[in-house]
């Protein structure tokens, strides 16, 4: 399972999303869109984008088709079965 | 309705109308919605007044906001202090949730964070943008993304009574 978190290092639940996501040991990779930059950044909004249409954060991608916006642990537990 | 003995700027929450006076008008000539004007602070003000006073090209930047490569619009806050700031902040939002009937997050250290990723936005681009969401860049398109925004209208607050950063709750 390949799990992405789309964050901004500004938001809370963010950070609590990714919390949750070592609380219950999920191997994630992620990335701070407001901490990227040039090439690395454009790319991650238009994934979002892409994703959402929108630009709220956080998004949650489980491989690459499950989408979660917003922090929802519940929702969080039900796609990553933890 | 507190009318105060000097005049500043107010931002209509619903369509992003500036007005500027003693107290804010009840009803926004522009969108006609009651009550929805909210003060604006010393240190933004001149940024939104900008906005309207320069033409759109100088205003218009390459990178989107939150970033280091954005340049959008021109932060006064160097004129005030940060703990001024923070203070002017915290009872512009307390004013706001109060004459709402909405609370403030009783999750202090999630509050505390809003703010402060607040004050550094608007240290970055001159205004208090949302701190979880992603801004164009360009500040005319952001202007429903400066806080406190019109979150009734969204699905979070149709959901959940509360706004998407959580910094205020309904009830």
């Amino acid at each position: 399972m390949q799990v992405h978190l789309y964050a901004l290092s500004t938001c809370p639940y963010c950070r609590k999303a990714k919390q949750f996501l070592k609380e219950h040991q999920v191997d994630f990779s992620f990335t701070d869109v407001d901490l990227a930059v040039g090439e690395e950044r454009k790319q991650a909004v238009d994934k979002v984008l892409e994703l959402t249409g929108g630009r709220d954060f956080p998004v949650l991608v489980v491989d690459g088709a499950q989408v979660c916006v917003g922090y929802n642990p519940d929702r969080y537990k039900e796609i990553l079965e933890v | 309705m507190i009318r105060r003995l000097f005049k500043r700027l107010y931002r209509c929450r619903t369509c992003g109308d500036l007005h500027w006076g003693y107290a804010p008008p009840k009803v926004c000539p522009t969108c006609k919605v009651k009550d929805d004007y909210v003060p604006v602070n010393l240190s933004e003000s001149a940024t939104l007044l900008g906005l309207f006073l320069t033409p759109p090209s100088p205003i218009k930047v390459g990178g989107d906001t939150h970033g280091i490569e954005t340049t959008v619009g021109s932060s006064n806050t160097a004129l005030i202090s940060r703990k001024e700031r923070q203070e002017m902040f915290r009872e512009l939002i307390e004013e706001f949730a109060r004459s709402k009937g909405y609370h403030l997050n009783p999750d202090s250290a999630h509050l505390e964070m809003l703010i402060e990723s607040i004050l550094d936005i608007e240290e970055r681009q001159g205004v208090k943008l949302c701190p979880c969401r992603l801004g164009t860049g360009e500040l005319m398109k952001d202007l429903a993304l400066l806080c406190p925004c019109h979150f009734e209208s969204q699905q979070i607050f149709k959901d959940e009574k509360r706004c998407w950063c959580g910094m205020f709750f309904a009830g």
